[in-house]
């Protein structure tokens, strides 16, 4: 935390390429990114549990589409939620890439239902834009904003509107 | 015990005081025993000697752990040793002190307390019922003093006013029951008071909060003494009692009286008498004991009784070791400590996973394989520990379910008393165990049960002499275990269901167009439908329009069943089936289409498949089949549940018969994998509850299953129906 005090000032000298060089002076936001489909996605490590490899989801009879089962995580048990409904993304059937990150939060434990997690990175803070106004407002609302991270772009999930929705 | 007392000379009496307080088990204190009489028989007369040998003979065969009744040897050690302190009196021996510490202590009996105190537990106060009270009152009155603090810090905290209010009502509610009438009193008096601060007519500040800190200090001392009295102490209410409960009747009374009495009444401190507890226990006679101390005065009590015969040595010395015990300020060391449950349902669950996971290992092919059998042998051991430590965990919640027996047994006489009917009530069982989470919940269909069957089944001893039956009725509780589920029956020999009421019942209600094809067991079966009630008039006790469908509702949410039997004249049986746990259920793994689903065991009442004559439509939809001579409708599970690639085809799937009554229906899956036991759990979080759905359970592999709620799912299946095929259902 000390290094976000420092940031304030050294931010100008190291305002170019800050990304390339992975100096953490700036305040930065770590991501975990995903991938859903063929699209990038993202969500803040701090409200990741852990990554699990997905086992075999248990069905549940009669609920939403964004539920997609439960699976068992060491004897708890997880719901698992479906992130592409949020998006309007088509069902794919699970692959060997498939994850779920499970979510820590306040209002309830629950795992994202992935199509690959990629990896974990750095963004400076000044480089999360406003999510663009093209996105209809019912996707947009679950995003936090955006950033482009070596030509990708990747969505940053907004966890407390997705759990918002679920509860 | 006493080591001290290993380096004196022990007399006669140390050895006989020493003898009733020691556990057989304890080979230290016998030893010393042992060398004690040797020590006496070498001085003594040959009159002395023999039943000295006798004793030593037994303590011999004790430290042998040849004994096979090691308490009755005990005793009759104990008659030995007497025999040799009369025959040492009687040659005339050295008359040795009683020297036993204790018994120094004892004050002389004197005068019994003040007439018109009550001195004593009601006469048929229950033990068990009192300790639950005790322990009860003092989980609440800790509770009202910490609401009691907060309340004095933030007056407007509501929810701590009803957490006093209610602490205070439970007590007077539940001391009235067992006929503490001065407590009820009391607790009275401190409700009144809080219902005033209640209605905002006072303020729980300065000395009105002072007032209930008192009540609930007094309240603390009062529950000491019937715990006291318990062990056999004299029931003597504190001093300043009376003022307290005056005082809480006038609490306008305590503005003006500045002065609070600090000591909320000082309980005696002292031990209690060595005369009185013998007349607790009802060894003794209180005049016997004061005339033998009047007579011996200058000798310490239990000298006095022990001679005079009026109680047996061992007696007294048993007496004596309560005085001790009761005499600490400390309460004796319990030998259990409280735990949270949900800690400890946490716990039964990890081991159940520990279990699976343990399995998931042993059936690894690595260890299977046969070329590692050391790794084998290592496992298998592990296998027995994690089974041993699965039992453990299983029977660290079982209770036996004697407080709830006793509870209805008290209930049976207040009853019978009430309608002025004569009722043996006959408990068979009582040790039986079920799991501490059900106990609570299986009181109150219980109760409702026994109430019906005082209120409708037994007649009153007129009617029954003329329909030549003994006067008093006879009620059997019987509690067992069977298949791994606890089995309570409630068997009246009373009137018995009448068949042909409940069939014209149900035949105005429009449950039944007639009796025909009609069994007696489905008839009778009627009476758990809702509104169902043939009792002509509502009385106290029963027929208020809460009729045996709560009973029943109240049983399947615990996965369990009810089921009467019942012959007219002669009386009739409730049997209600319960899991042993909650925790566990037993249930049959079936499979439809990629999925598997747990159904519980005791919602099965059989499984077939059909043949195709068996099986119609009605209107072209609503699918059915006849199962022994009864139409009842197909539901399929895969529908209901939106599953692909299942067996359509009833024929070559399989029907499952569950739920009962009008309500039963064939379940249509596509085949039966197995039985197994599962650890029930919530959905996970933020699923909500999902209709015929009534939880998940890991299963062997690791994935998991969902447990069915037939309810739920005959709910579910008269929804599709109506709605037509709309299936999806928001959680």
């Amino acid at each position: 935390m000390n290094e976000i005090a420092g940031a304030v000032e050294d931010k100008d000298l190291f305002k170019e390429d800050l990304y390339e060089r992975e100096t953490p002076k700036e305040e930065a936001l770590q991501l975990v990114i995903f991938r859903l489909n063929r699209e990038w996605y993202g969500v803040e490590i701090t409200k990741v549990k852990e990554v699990i490899k997905v086992a075999k989801i248990t069905y549940l009879p009669s609920c939403p589409e964004h539920i997609a089962g439960i699976v068992n995580l060491r004897g708890y048990i997880l719901s698992v939620t479906d992130l592409k409904p949020f998006f309007g993304l088509p069902h794919e059937e699970p692959t060997e890439k498939t994850r779920i990150i499970a979510i820590e939060s306040s209002i309830f434990e629950t795992g994202f239902l992935v199509d690959e997690v990629v990896e974990s990175i750095e963004v400076p803070v000044s480089k999360i834009e406003p999510v663009l106004l093209i996105l209809p407002a019912e996707r947009a609302k679950y995003l936090d904003g955006q950033c482009k991270v070596n030509d990708k772009l990747i969505a940053i999930v907004s966890v407390e509107k997705v759990l918002e929705k679920r509860v | 015990m006493e080591g001290d007392m290993s380096d004196e000379k022990l007399t006669l009496d140390d050895i006989a005081a020493l003898i009733v307080q020691i556990e057989p088990t304890d080979l230290a204190d016998l030893a010393l025993v042992r060398k004690g009489l040797n020590a006496i028989a070498d001085s003594s007369p040959a009159s002395v000697q023999r039943p000295i040998a006798e004793a030593v003979k037994r303590i011999d065969r004790m430290t042998g752990g040849e004994a096979s009744d090691p308490f009755g040897c005990l005793a009759e050690i104990g008659a030995f040793i007497e025999q040799a302190m009369n025959a040492m009196e009687k040659s005339g021996g050295e008359e040795v002190p009683f020297s036993d510490p204790e018994a120094e202590q004892v004050p002389i009996i004197g005068a019994a307390p003040e007439a018109g105190r009550s001195n004593a537990l009601p006469p048929e106060a229950d033990p068990a019922l009192l300790e639950e009270f005790i322990t009860e009152s003092r989980d609440l009155i800790a509770g009202a003093e910490a609401a009691l603090l907060e309340l004095e810090a933030d007056p407007g905290n509501t929810e701590a006013l009803n957490i006093v209010f209610r602490a205070f009502h439970t007590v007077k509610g539940t001391s009235a029951f067992l006929g503490l009438d001065h407590i009820s009193k009391l607790a009275h008096g401190a409700e009144s008071l809080l219902s005033r601060i209640r209605d905002k007519e006072i303020h729980c500040v300065g000395s009105y909060a002072d007032l209930a800190f008192r009540s609930v200090d007094m309240l603390k001392d009062l529950i000491k003494i019937v715990q006291e009295a318990l062990g056999g102490k004299p029931m003597a209410p504190p001093d300043g009692l009376d003022d307290l409960t005056a005082l809480l009747a006038q609490p306008e009374a305590a503005g003006t009286d500045g002065g609070i009495h600090d000591e909320a009444g000082g309980a005696e401190e002292m031990p209690p008498r060595l005369g009185d507890i013998l007349v607790a226990q009802g060894k003794a006679d209180r005049e016997e004991i004061e005339t033998a101390i009047a007579d011996q005065g200058d000798q310490p009590a239990g000298m006095a009784i022990v001679k005079s015969k009026i109680a047996s040595l061992t007696e007294v010395g048993r007496a004596l070791r309560k005085q001790r015990s009761m005499a600490g300020t400390e309460p004796v060391t319990e030998s259990s400590v409280r735990v949270r449950t949900d800690r400890l349902d946490r716990l039964i669950e990890m081991v159940g996973e520990l279990v699976i996971g343990h399995s998931m290992v042993a059936q690894d092919e690595t260890v299977n394989s046969g070329t590692h059998p050391e790794l084998q042998r290592k496992v298998n051991h592990t296998d027995k520990i994690v089974r041993q430590m699965q039992d453990l965990c299983m029977s660290i919640r079982m209770v036996p379910l004697k407080a709830t027996v006793h509870k209805i047994a008290r209930l049976v006489r207040d009853l019978a008393r009430r309608r002025k009917i004569m009722i043996n009530f006959i408990p068979v069982g009582e040790d039986t165990e079920i799991d501490r989470n059900m106990v609570d919940l299986i009181n109150d269909p219980l109760v409702h049960l026994i109430r019906n069957a005082v209120d409708h089944g037994i007649e009153p001893p007129e009617e029954r002499e003329k329909n030549g039956k003994p006067r008093a009725g006879t009620l059997l509780l019987k509690a067992y275990h069977s298949g791994g589920n606890v089995v309570v029956e409630i068997s009246d020999d009373g009137r018995g269901l009448d068949r042909d009421k409940i069939m014209q019942k149900a035949v105005a209600k429009g449950l039944i167009q007639s009796s025909q094809n009609m069994s007696d067991s489905e008839i009778v079966n009627f009476i758990f439908q809702p509104g169902f009630s043939t009792a002509d008039k509502v009385t106290d006790l029963s027929g208020r329009g809460v009729g045996l469908d709560v009973v029943r509702k109240a049983v399947e949410t615990l996965r369990g069943r009810v089921d009467v039997s019942s012959e007219v004249g002669k009386g009739c049986t409730f049997s209600v089936r319960l899991p042993l746990t909650m925790a566990i259920t037993d249930g049959m793994l079936v499979k439809v289409g990629n999925q598997r689903y747990i159904l519980p065991t005791v919602n099965i009442d059989m499984s077939f498949r059909p043949d195709p004559e068996a099986l119609s439509t009605v209107v072209g939809r609503a699918e059915t089949v006849i199962f022994k001579g009864k139409l009842m409708p197909i539901f399929r599970l895969h529908r209901l549940f939106d599953i692909k690639e299942a067996v359509e085809d009833p024929t070559s799937g399989l029907l499952i018969i569950i739920g009962d009554g009008n309500q039963r229906c064939a379940l249509l899956v596509d085949e039966l994998v197995g039985q197994q036991q599962v650890v029930a759990k919530s959905l996970g979080d933020g699923i909500g509850d999902v209709v015929g759905i009534s939880g998940g359970a890991i299963l062997g592999d690791g994935r998991v299953g969902l447990i069915l709620d037939p309810q739920g799912i005959a709910a579910l299946a008269r929804q599709a129906s109506d709605s037509g095929s709309a299936r999806k259902v928001a959680c």
